[in-house]
């Protein structure tokens, strides 16, 4: 399991990116090689070149203002998994980093990779949907924001151009007011060192969690690896907002997500059995986001 | 698909601290910082156990953080400080976490024990007082194909009581 | 070992006068080199020179290979050697394989598994070699694959033409009147089970590290081989040298097996020898863990259950009927006695007198098999246990009573078999007992897990909360002789006499070094068992020496007599034997040395407590003293533990008619607590009992590891793992994230009683303690399933219990 032979380039900033994209325009952008790494490995990809972005310091970082919040592609799994502005304000993102493999990988592996791969069971794809976050692209003479929804176009197939990477995320607060907001990402994973079979992430506001019995003003539920591309089950919304959580609602949710799914069976989980638990994990995530929402 | 010879595939040069020692070489970017720490610097008790980021047998610590040094080109983590299991003793006295591990019976065939006891290193910076789940959540990376994990669990109590939050 | 280990903190206080170790948990010798990273696995294993080889894989679950052009690859600046069959043809011979099959080391003519190793490559390093590698272009004529035994068994596409059939072997075994039995029960339960393709997967993958040495025409492999004193044959026959020219070599560690590298490996050890012979430098093959899992010579059992159980209404069992269909992979290898193991434990912890069974082993394209903890016995317990629990059903009795009712009692220990092997000892219905006592105490009680409102309440929440016992059984140090009735006939079976069966003692040497240390060679590798330390207690204990005083390194194959080695849960047994047996003969060979020195009777020296001392006179010598009139020729001493059953009449009848003979039979009464979410089928174990009884007990902390692991072993078989194939004999699991070991997570805490019944028929009253585990958690978790299912009557038939299968009978047979 060792890779083809490549050269190695190692930009210092965003110039130097794109003047190596011109050089090498066949080459491959790694950042945590967490992934590319294994293909990597079994030859299964060859660049002749590899272009790191690991240097690029421009790329890295969490900043939370009051109306938006921005992670950096470069920022590793453990940064956002430790972010306590992140935690506080948009949870999703910490909670969907820290269920992805064991610490090692996570110090590596980051944000924009992750997205750059597009794998629909990945965690941060599902979770951009659901949190209708925006990709900020960037090429030498362009940049341009492109909804997480409207990103993942196929099966590990994005919008990304060849002369472009991503540069950053941005998710809005406007629409998750702390106070009566709650959200959940839940992988069904059967070991932990394999990737989930589904996951869901759910995000509920409610109109007044101290109310006693509070209205859901916005649900947004998205699913990992039911379909070819993080998968927002639109149907969501309609059947449980406006009126208070209830199981009823929920499992009409759950319906909807059953009904949408489109998963490609696998290894000891078949679209039969994917289908099911897309619903069943659609119950859980916003269940508990609700419960989070009035909890708040 | 390369057929150059070894002169003319590409070569880069990487320096980094490992166990406290400054290393150069020049290397083909290719190399795996496993590679790179078992056969540049004879340190084999970083063990290769799948070579795809799953068994955790090759982590070592990268500036202090658990790294699969499997999926890390060397390359990558020029300037870097790096710990493997060789550091952690001066080959006469055993660290407290390798103590730990000895004195529970957490290691069998031991393949995969230069992993735990580094997984277990960073667990104890991160979280001095561990409880189960914190165990757990430190150590999903690592895969033990012998003990059945319970004296693994024994091993980190007994060497965050030994440390206290030292080292 | 290595020089450098320092022993004094790792032994209890050697002036302890009359201490003993044995039976202590006396902390490993092994630890501290593994621990600080100096150990040497094969992995690490580097001589001057040496260079590294990768392979080429088919592809293909079958074709016929049209060419293999190889003239790119040795175009390539750097590559050194490219090998195929037709220089394996050319140069060396065939490997030896079981029922007249013989292998080449890379495939000739067919591929038969997709992974199978088609050519050689060696360059100056592992990326180089498998840059070399991608430039062999072979040509293929894909066929149609067989993928299971059913269309193993229609013979339409056949593995071997020459042979005519897929079958490799059939045989039946009958045992009492079994018809009869089954025409004269009140009822006739009828079950089919299977048993998913598992294997051992250690952490470290096989490999060899072989050194050509032109001036003695002889080779050294370095290997990690489980059993290499005695399989040696598949790596100097497969290069046509005799024994003693291939010297095989293990390091003091094997990175794990558990049965997996008696075959797996061999095939590396031989194509590096051949390398290196072609070369005249030392090759160096590991495999990496893709090639591990693809194809790695690595994989075992995969059955195909029907069974029959007659049993009265009162609850007599009057007879069992069991067959089944193996997938034996592409060729039958060395492991085949699997196929015939359970014998030894017909009807496990139950007396049954009628039984039949009988096997059908099929070659498919898939990886042939090789052996994996438990050798066949955890699917028959599996098999048999499912049987009961329908047979429970089906009367409309408690499972449980079922069991209780049909063990072997305590006074019918020693207990025969109708298949002639022999229980030595124990108390099954106590164990039984025990274990449902723990569970009642601990968690059928308020606050415990399984508190009747606590499983209530779960139930409303969907998840399903269970346990359900079982007694099964280990049968430990098998005489292997029984293996050779694969290669005879029915009538030579027949004529087979006491005379005819072949002993397979446990060999060990020792040498007293000049200052007065000894060193203990084994003949067995060690892959974590902690050999090394249990030899060390026992020869303290039997030369009433200090264990920092002992040493422990191996034989290499030619300098070891043909021995077994670690396998069958044998150890435990064979090498305390052999160390109280090696102990007493250096006795006497320090009394010989001291009474020709002194120029007196033997008779008149004693050897004691690390001297010897002339009876009546002041004389005495310390070791040290004595080392210089030890005949230093060879080894001070050697020892050959003969295997108890081999010296106990009761057991001639089994050897003679080539039955499976286990002087040892431990057992456990096993009790995991498990909850199944019945909205995604996912199965976790929250508490694991289990009550364990392997005889007298060497060192607590070695035997609690074993257990312990080998419980995780079955958690993970009846659970997790499977190398599943697709319709075309694509093998779909090929990494580690698709074969899933079980996890930190996965594995839940663990309750483990002992008790201590020792062995009438062992040295020590030992007995073997590696396997119990995984053969009853792989048929306790499916028994605890179905309990845990009870209300909605839904129940395991296959194994692994994977969410998708469950959900599959939940929604068929509830919803």
């Amino acid at each position: 399991m060792k890779p083809a032979a490549f050269d190695y380039h190692t930009p210092a900033d965003l110039d130097d990116v794109f003047d190596l994209f011109e050089s090498y325009p066949e080459a491959e952008l790694v950042a945590g090689n967490q992934s590319l790494g294994i293909v990597m490995a079994n030859r299964l990809a060859t660049p002749e070149h590899l272009i790191d972005l690991g240097g690029v310091d421009e790329l890295r970082g969490i900043d939370v203002a009051d109306d938006v919040a921005r992670v950096g592609a470069m920022t590793t799994h453990r940064d956002l998994e430790r972010s306590a502005a992140l935690k506080e304000t948009i949870p999703m993102l910490p909670d969907a980093a820290r269920q992805i493999a064991g610490p090692s990988v996570r110090s590596r592996g980051t944000l924009g990779g992750s997205l750059a791969e597009a794998d629909p069971a990945g965690n941060y794809p599902a979770a951009l949907v659901a949190l209708d976050g925006t990709l900020h692209l960037r090429s030498r003479d362009d940049a341009r924001d492109v909804s997480a929804e409207e990103f993942f176009v196929a099966y590990m197939f994005t919008d990304l151009r060849e002369d472009e990477l991503i540069e950053s995320v941005t998710v809005s607060r406007d629409p998750f007011p702390t106070d009566r907001t709650g959200m959940a990402f839940e992988e069904l994973k059967r070991a932990a060192q394999t990737f989930p079979t589904v996951s869901a992430a759910a995000v509920v506001r409610v109109d007044d969690p101290d109310a006693s019995e509070p209205v859901v003003e916005h649900a947004r539920v998205a699913l990992a690896n039911a379909a070819d591309v993080p998968l927002l089950v639109g149907g969501v919304s309609e059947a449980v907002e406006g009126e208070p959580l209830t199981d009823e609602t929920v499992a009409e949710a759950a319906d909807v997500a059953e009904a949408a799914a489109d998963p490609a069976g696998e290894l000891h989980a078949d679209t039969e059995f994917k289908t099911e638990v897309a619903a069943e994990y659609t119950r859980i995530a916003l269940t508990n986001a609700h419960e989070r929402a009035i909890e708040t | 698909m390369t057929e150059h010879t070894t002169s003319e595939r590409p070569q880069r040069d990487v320096q980094l601290t490992v166990n406290g020692d400054a290393v150069t070489s020049t290397i083909e970017p290719r190399t795996k910082l496993s590679d790179y720490l078992r056969e540049e610097c004879n340190l084999t008790g970083v063990r290769v156990g799948c070579e795809h980021g799953v068994c955790g047998a090759c982590t070592v610590l990268v500036d202090g953080e658990p790294v699969k040094s499997c999926l890390t080109y060397a390359v990558q983590v020029t300037d870097s400080t790096v710990e493997t299991v060789e550091g952690l003793s001066d080959g006469s006295e055993l660290h407290p976490i390798q103590e730990a591990f000895h004195e529970e019976n957490a290691l069998q065939c031991g393949f995969c024990t230069s992993g735990f006891v580094m997984s277990t290193k960073a667990l104890l910076a991160e979280h001095p007082d561990p409880d189960d789940e914190e165990i757990e959540a430190g150590l999903c990376g690592n895969i033990c194909r012998c003990t059945g994990y319970s004296p693994i669990y024994d091993a980190v109590y007994r060497a965050a009581d030994a440390m206290e939050g030292g080292d | 070992m290595s020089e450098s280990a320092p022993k004094s903190s790792e032994v209890p206080d050697a002036d302890d006068e009359g201490k003993r170790y044995t039976g202590t948990s006396m902390r490993r010798v092994e630890d501290f080199d593994i621990l600080t990273g100096r150990v040497d696995y094969i992995h690490d294993i580097d001589l001057p020179g040496c260079l590294h080889a990768a392979l080429v894989r088919a592809p293909h679950a079958h074709a016929a290979i049209e060419e293999v052009d190889t003239s790119a690859a040795e175009s390539h600046p750097d590559c050194e050697l490219v090998l195929t069959a037709a220089d394996i043809e050319e140069h060396y011979q065939q490997t030896p394989g079981r029922l007249g099959f013989k292998e080449w080391a890379l495939a000739h003519d067919r591929v038969r598994f997709a992974g199978e190793p088609v050519a050689m490559v060696v360059a100056a390093d592992r990326y180089v070699a498998e840059d070399v590698a991608d430039l062999v272009d072979v040509s293929y004529d894909v066929l149609d694959p067989v993928t299971d035994v059913y269309a193993a068994s229609d013979d339409e596409v056949l593995l071997h033409e020459e042979t005519g059939t897929n079958l490799a072997d059939r045989d039946e075994f009958v045992f009492g009147d079994v018809e009869g039995a089954f025409e004269d029960a009140d009822n006739v339960v009828e079950g089919e089970y299977s048993w998913g393709r598992i294997s051992g997967v250690p952490m470290e993958t096989a490999g060899a590290v072989a050194d050509y040495d032109s001036d003695t025409d002889s080779f050294d492999v370095h290997c990690n081989l489980q059993l290499y004193t005695f399989n040696g044959e598949l790596v100097y026959e497969s290069l046509g040298y005799p024994a003693e020219k291939v010297r095989l070599h293990v390091p003091e560690n094997i990175g794990g097996s558990f049965g997996t590298k008696i075959a797996a490996g061999a095939r590396y050890c031989a194509l590096a020898a051949m390398a290196s012979h072609q070369l005249e430098r030392p090759v160096k093959y590991v495999e990496d863990r893709i090639e591990y899992l693809q194809a790695g010579d690595s994989h075992s059992c995969e059955r195909e259950y029907s069974v029959r159980l007659a049993v009265d209404d009162d609850g007599t069992i009057r007879g069992y009927d069991v067959s089944f269909m193996d997938d034996l992979g592409a060729f039958p290898r060395y492991p085949l006695p699997q196929a015939v193991k359970p014998l030894s434990v017909l009807s496990t912890s139950y007396h049954i007198d009628t039984v039949r069974y009988e096997y059908e082993l099929y070659l498919t394209n898939k990886v042939p098999q090789t052996a994996y903890r438990g050798f066949g016995v955890q699917q028959h317990t599996f098999a048999l246990e499912m049987t009961l629990e329908k047979a429970a059903r089906e009367l409309g009795v408690d499972p449980t009573e079922l069991r209780r009712q049909n063990l072997v009692r305590p006074d019918e220990m020693p207990y025969e078999l109708p298949s002639k092997n022999i229980y030595d000892s124990g108390d099954y219905p106590a164990a039984l007992a025990r274990i449902e006592e723990l569970v009642d105490e601990r968690e059928r009680c308020e606050g415990g897990l399984l508190d009747p409102d606590v499983v209530e309440a779960k139930r409303e929440e969907g998840k399903y909360r269970g346990t359900r016992p079982a007694v099964t059984l280990e049968p430990s140090a098998g005489v292997i002789d029984y293996a050779s009735r694969f290669e005879m006939s029915d009538d030579e079976i027949e004529a087979n006499t006491r005379e005819d069966v072949a002993s397979f003692p446990e060999h060990l040497a020792a040498d007293l070094r000049p200052d007065g240390t000894v060193t203990v060679h084994l003949a067995t590798s060690s892959a974590g068992q902690g050999h090394q330390t249990v030899v060390i207690q026992l020869m303290a204990d039997g030369l009433g020496i200090s264990p920092a005083d002992i040493d422990v390194d191996y034989l290499n194959s030619a300098e070891a007599p043909k021995d077994f080695g670690a396998a069958a849960s044998r150890m435990g047994i064979m090498l305390s034997g052999a160390s109280v047996g090696l102990a007493d003969e250096l006795a006497t060979v320090f009394e010989g040395a001291a009474a020709t020195h002194w120029g007196c009777d033997p008779a008149d020296v004693t050897y004691a407590d690390g001297a010897v001392t002339r009876d009546g006179g002041g004389d005495s010598l310390s070791l040290a003293d004595l080392a210089e009139f030890v005949d230093d020729d060879g080894h001070t001493a050697t020892y050959g533990y003969e295997n108890p059953a081999f010296d106990l009449p009761e057991f001639d009848d089994a050897l003679v008619d080539k039955l499976p003979t286990y002087p040892g039979t431990a057992y456990c009464a096993d009790a995991p607590i498990v909850e199944v979410d019945v909205n995604t089928g996912h199965v976790d174990i929250l508490r694991y009992y289990s009550l364990h009884d392997c005889g007298t007990v060497l060192n607590p902390d070695i035997v609690q590891g074993q257990v312990e692991g080998a419980i995780a072993h079955g958690i993970g078989g009846a659970l997790l793992e499977e190398f599943a194939y697709d319709d075309s004999g694509q093998p779909l699991a090929v990494t580690m994230f698709d074969y899933l070991l079980p996890s930190i997570t996965n594995v839940p805490e663990m309750v483990v009683e002992h008790r201590e019944t020792p062995s009438p028929f062992t040295v020590t009253g030992a007995k073997g303690a590696g396997e119990g585990g995984t053969i009853s958690a792989s048929a306790v978790i499916p028994t605890s399933i179905n309990a845990a299912l009870e209300p909605l009557g839904v129940t395991v038939d296959t194994v692994p219990v994977t969410p998708d299968r469950l959900r599959a009978k939940l929604r068929d047979e509830v919803e």
